[in-house]
């Protein structure tokens, strides 16, 4: 059946019923934006496509009655007028005084469209926020006892001295004492460990002595003896000891440890 | 497009100066093409008037924000869809819901016949013009403005995409879908007013 669109009762318009590749070229034939040599080429496509064709003259139809109806809508367009609209100064991004006209009435729209009970509540919490603003400065102070609830105006303010903790310039905190204790663990470990050198020493020296008067094989010397990680002395051997006579002879060009001392005495 | 002595953009400099009548020969230019653009899309004559003005007041505010990058016509058009979308938004019903409505009340005056048509002649002509306006109004709103920019502002495919601000393809793929719409829709309701 023909509909006046030229149009057929089996097409239905849809992507899935007919449809050919080329909708961009026919496109630009039916608006006339197509080259020459892009015409001439759809031209002859149009010849063995019936789709195109089909395509071609429902869209022209379509096209008509779309312009009977701008041109119906164009010949009563008003004019529009703008003179009270352009008479602010142009171009200026920033208007203030309309943005606040329009927060205005936005706030004005909304209320406006805005639910009774809404309005009723909002205008509640506006008074109950007023009421208190206004108490708030009027310094009143509300008391609620045996008595029942009681308010009074004019309360002077009060002042509240807090009292503050300082700490005291000798207390020492954990970190401070810590540290205080370890440092004095260790001093006394140095001086006991200074001290067992110095006592040593002097039984080193002793014992040099007595054996330098008595003939006797020289004493070990200091470094001979260290001390174990259980804080015993252990005496090292010597390996290839010599006998007293070899050390006897090569200590007589040198003073002796204990006449040393003795001039030290 | 016919080609003005003075240039668009050189009214737009003008106005710039400070020329008081510049941009009101802008408006002289475009506002026909303006409402018929907001018309087509809103589909109504009262919301199409309100969206033009609102399309120029927004424009001359704005008139440091062109940069010349695009032609101004390209500029309006894209400021005269963004008004419609904020509008429909706003309005939260769809357009062909909308539409229904509106004809009735005020469509009147813009879809008036011809005096000299008969009655019966008249009433046929209105049928059809309803039905176009009801199938263009019921397009999506990506479809109808390609197809308003192009039946009623006659703009080229370029044209429409830089106003759009999509790719040259996308304006032919959204053409072709709304013609397809549109077709079907004419020809249901061919279906439907044909003698039996």
């Amino acid at each position: 059946m023909n509909n006046g669109l030229g149009l057929s009762d089996n097409d239905h318009g849809g992507r899935a019923t007919g449809q050919c590749a080329r909708g961009g070229d026919l496109l630009a034939y039916l608006y006339n934006e197509a080259t020459v040599e892009e015409s001439r080429f759809f031209t002859r496509h149009l010849d063995s496509c019936a789709v195109c064709r089909d395509e071609l003259v429902a869209f022209g139809g379509v096209r008509e009655r779309v312009g009977a109806w701008r041109d119906e809508v164009m010949s009563g367009a008003p004019k529009v007028d703008l003179s009270g609209a352009l008479s602010q100064a142009p171009a200026t991004s920033y208007d203030p005084p309309a943005r606040r006209r329009r927060a205005r009435v936005a706030l004005r729209e909304f209320f406006a469209l805005s639910p009774l009970w809404l309005r009723a509540g909002t205008a509640t919490a506006a008074l109950v926020v007023c009421a208190l603003a206004a108490l708030v400065l009027a310094r009143t102070e509300m008391r609620w006892d045996d008595n029942g609830v009681s308010f009074r105006a004019g309360v002077p303010t009060r002042t509240t001295v807090e009292r503050v903790e300082v700490p005291a310039p000798d207390m020492l905190n954990a970190q401070q004492a810590d540290e205080m204790a370890r440092r004095r663990v260790d001093e006394a470990l140095e001086a006991q460990r200074v001290e067992f050198a110095r006592e040593l020493e002097r039984a080193v020296v002793n014992a040099r002595g007595e054996a330098q008067i008595a003939n006797r094989p020289a004493p070990l010397m200091v470094n001979d003896v260290r001390q174990t990680s259980r804080g015993r002395s252990v005496v090292r051997k010597r390996p290839n000891s010599r006998g007293l006579e070899d050390v006897r002879g090569e200590e007589e060009g040198l003073p002796g440890l204990y006449d040393l001392l003795r001039e030290a005495n | 497009m016919i080609e003005t002595a003075t240039s668009d953009e050189q009214m737009v400099e003008r106005a710039l100066a400070g020329e008081a009548d510049a941009f009101g020969e802008i408006v002289r230019r475009w506002e026909r093409k303006i409402f018929g653009l907001t018309f087509g899309i809103l589909g109504s004559a009262e919301d199409a008037r309100d969206a033009t003005q609102e399309t120029f007041v927004s424009a001359y505010r704005n008139l440091r924000g062109f940069r010349g990058e695009a032609k101004v016509s390209s500029w309006l058009h894209r400021i005269a869809v963004n008004h419609c979308v904020s509008r429909q938004r706003r309005a939260y019903v769809r357009a062909e819901t909308a539409l229904d409505g509106q004809v009735e009340a005020r469509g009147e005056s813009f879809l008036a016949t011809p005096a000299h048509a008969s009655p019966a002649a008249a009433v046929e002509g209105r049928e059809r013009t309803e039905a176009v306006r009801r199938a263009v109004c019921a397009l999506p709103l990506e479809l109808r403005e390609v197809v308003v920019m192009k039946e009623f502002e006659e703009l080229t495919f370029q044209e429409i995409a830089d106003a759009l601000g999509v790719p040259l393809s996308t304006v032919k793929s959204r053409l072709y879908t709304a013609l397809r719409q549109l077709r079907l829709r004419l020809e249901k309701h061919a279906a439907e007013v044909a003698p039996r």
